[in-house]
This record gives structure tokens, C-alpha cells and sequence, in this order.
């Protein structure tokens, strides 16, 4: 049977999520399952745009803040109002260096398994047609711990 | 060095030489030999990494102007 990683995705930043991206794509590639699990702020990566139906005041509020999908994370420091972001994109490009969407497609070429948070989702209001279809799943703490026992790394981003 | 197939990761940053070093050698049968060439700082490192942790062989390697060149027999 093949070693597993786990990784909670919590932070929902850019430059995290290219850290998260990156460690579960070569976990992978070194022949491990590997598990992301998706909570709170890192919920806004699986978001398809927003969605402000069937929600409550605070619930959008909360969609107007946070990023409407992968490609609008923020950065953890130097965010500059979105200038960070932009910058570090231009940057990533001219250095050629992986971006999220080509990590992501390799994450999903080498079977790596996505998993959203069922509390963060209904808190926030996030339901399974705002996700995009990648998301394995909607699931709490028990199923991730089941995982985390087998996992031979469990990593929190 | 005799080889069967070869992958060209040079500019590629990591993780991507060894994902695609990876997905390329799935589509291998085994025994076959993939010549990687890379100049990533870490694939010095990664590779021999990788093939101990992976149970594929690294039969040779080379260094040609800053270029890493990887032999990998798959398991």
C-alpha cells in the first residue's frame, strides 16, 4: 500500500497555496496518496466566482471580502491592495517558474485528492455547485484525522 | 550512455522536473532508461532523492555547462 501526506489548507494566500501545490505535487510524484483538506480561509481556492443567493447579511459580506476563486489569492505579506499579487505573477512568468493553475493541473494528473471542510462551508455559505468540480468531497474533522493516523506527513499551510 | 527516452526540464523550476520526469516514466516499460536534462539548483539533490524514494534507478550522471543530465532505469 502506497505512504500517504495529508495537508490542511487553511490560509488561503497565493504564496501558500504555490507551497501546498507544490509539496503535494511531488509527495505524489515520489509515489505517495496524497489528501489536501480545505478549511476556512483556504476554502476561497476551491470557489468557482462568487455567489451571493441564499445567503444570510453577514454570509455576503463575507463573499463580497474573500477572493472569488484560485487565481485572485492574495498575498501573506506585501499584498499592497492587489498590487503584490500582480507583481508577483509578472515575476513568476518572467522567471518561468510554476504558477497555481499549472501546479493545480498537475495535482490533478498525479490523482491527488481534494477535500472541502463541511464546517467552514455551511459557515461561510459555500455549497457544492460554487466549487469547482475537482472537490472530492464535503467532509469533517473525523474523515480528516482518519486520514492524518495513516498520513506519514500531515503538514498545516 | 545508452538511453530509451529522453525529457528536456531545462528553465523548469521545482517541483516540475520531477513531476514531469514522473508522469514521463509512466508511460515507460520497465527496465527502459530516460535521460532527464535540467539545471534547476535543486536537481542536483532532487533527483537521486527522488529515484531512492521511488525504487527507479539513477544508472549515470553528468554535468555539462551547468546542465544536470539524469540517467533513470525504471524500476
Amino acid at each position: 500500500m502506497k505512504e500517504k501526506m495529508t495537508i490542511i489548507f487553511f490560509s488561503g494566500t497565493m504564496d501558500k497555496a504555490i507551497a501546498m501545490l507544490t509539496l503535494a505535487t511531488t509527495a505524489a510524484a515520489m509515489d505517495m496518496d496524497v489528501t489536501v483538506f480545505f478549511t476556512f480561509w483556504g476554502l476561497s481556492f476551491l470557489k468557482k466566482g462568487k455567489k451571493y443567493s441564499k445567503k444570510g447579511l453577514f454570509q455576503k459580506m463575507l463573499e463580497f471580502m474573500i477572493p472569488k476563486r484560485m487565481d485572485a489569492l492574495p498575498l501573506s505579506s506585501l499584498n499592497m491592495l492587489g498590487m503584490g499579487p500582480w507583481m508577483m505573477e509578472k515575476l513568476m512568468k518572467k522567471t518561468k517558474s510554476p504558477g497555481i493553475e499549472e501546479l493545480f493541473e498537475m495535482a490533478k494528473e498525479l490523482k491527488v485528492k481534494f477535500l472541502a471542510c463541511s464546517t467552514s462551508c455551511s459557515v461561510m455559505g459555500v455549497d457544492r455547485e460554487n466549487m469547482i468540480d475537482e472537490v472530492q468531497d464535503i467532509v469533517g474533522a473525523a474523515s480528516y484525522i482518519k486520514e492524518a493516523r495513516e498520513g506519514k506527513i500531515n503538514l498545516c499551510i | 550512455m545508452d538511453y530509451d527516452n529522453k525529457l528536456d526540464c531545462v528553465g523548469l523550476y521545482c517541483p516540475l522536473p520531477i513531476v514531469k520526469t514522473k508522469l514521463e516514466m509512466e508511460n515507460m516499460s520497465q527496465g527502459e532508461v530516460l535521460r532527464v536534462t535540467a539545471d534547476d539548483l535543486g536537481a542536483k539533490e532532487d533527483f537521486p532523492a527522488w529515484c531512492s524514494e521511488t525504487g527507479n534507478e539513477l544508472v549515470g550522471t553528468e554535468e555539462i555547462e551547468g546542465e544536470f543530465v539524469f540517467y533513470i532505469k525504471k524500476k
